[in-house]
């Protein structure tokens, strides 16, 4: 998989700047959960009255919150909260990564993966039959239709695709998130100063 | 003819899931699942830990319920510890 450069490099400051160069439409903005517990979410509501300010200057296309099931093409941001721990967080993420002009990393989990890690030491075999059969009070069996494999590791967004935004924090500050978003819907690529959330 | 309806993902709730309708021959429901696609294992990766990081680590359970996570891990913790916390007095 070739990476793209990560952080706020060259490269990703045009690519934010020609993703906000069609003055007519608005930015369009997609927020994803991968393998995380929504409380980045969370942390983004807690902008409160600075969300109105932003839905006048975004279109959210896709998003837990919306209906939309499948990701759109040509989508400007993504704010992507979670670690890659399954079979279809990957393939999500490579779509998303396809489809997308600014990747953002929002939150510990998508950043370092943070507790969604504290499985790796650990089988997925074990970790099943620990979950689904040692501790099942009813119909003991490990679930294998319909639900997607699991990655023998939780792993952070950039093992595998490029990130062009880190948002550190467990959850990241209502704040920071704002900021982050306020700069890449002017075209430029924000600074994170504060590596703790 | 059988059919399967497929609902994924579900969307505005927390988590992930997904549901599958399964019809019969007659078009009628002979089965509906649902099935939760995320899975991190806090049932295993716990054990063993410092019990003073379980009311921190539970609350990443759920970003939006941490408050009954860590409520439930901190009794838990007291147990552990054999305390009684006594009940608040007035102000």
């Amino acid at each position: 998989m070739a990476k793209r450069q990560t952080g706020s490099s060259q490269a990703g400051k045009s690519q934010a700047k020609k993703a906000m160069e069609k003055p007519a439409e608005k930015p369009k903005v997609a927020t994803v959960w991968l393998d995380g517990c929504s409380g980045c979410h969370m942390s983004l509501f807690d902008m409160d009255e600075r969300l109105l300010e932003l839905a006048e200057k975004m279109d959210v296309v896709y998003s837990p919150l919306v209906d939309t099931k499948e990701y759109p093409q040509d989508v400007d941001v993504a704010l992507v909260e979670g670690a890659v721990g399954s079979e279809e967080d990957r393939r999500r993420l490579l779509t998303i990564r396809e489809r997308t002009k600014t990747l953002v990393s929002l939150g510990d989990c998508a950043v370092t993966s943070n507790i969604v890690a504290y499985r790796n030491p650990h089988k997925v075999v074990d970790l099943l039959n620990e979950v689904f059969l040692e501790n099942a009070s009813i119909g003991s069996k490990i679930p294998k239709e319909s639900v997607p494999a699991l990655l023998p590791y939780a792993v952070p967004l950039h093992e595998v695709v490029g990130v062009d935004v880190f948002i550190p924090g467990c959850p990241p500050s209502a704040d920071l998130i704002h900021e982050v978003i306020s700069e890449l819907l002017e075209g430029r690529m924000p600074e994170i100063r504060n590596r703790f959330g | 003819m059988q059919k399967d309806i497929v609902i994924a993902p579900v969307t505005r709730i927390e988590g992930h899931a997904k549901i599958t309708i399964h019809l019969d021959n007659e078009g009628h429901v002979e089965d509906a699942r649902l099935h939760l696609t995320q899975f991190r294992g806090f049932e295993k990766f716990c054990e063993g830990r410092p019990f003073y990081e379980l009311p921190f680590i539970m609350q990443r359970i759920c970003g939006i319920c941490p408050v009954s996570h860590a409520t439930a891990s901190s009794k838990a913790c007291d147990a552990i510890l054999s305390v009684k916390i006594p009940e608040t007095g007035p102000c």
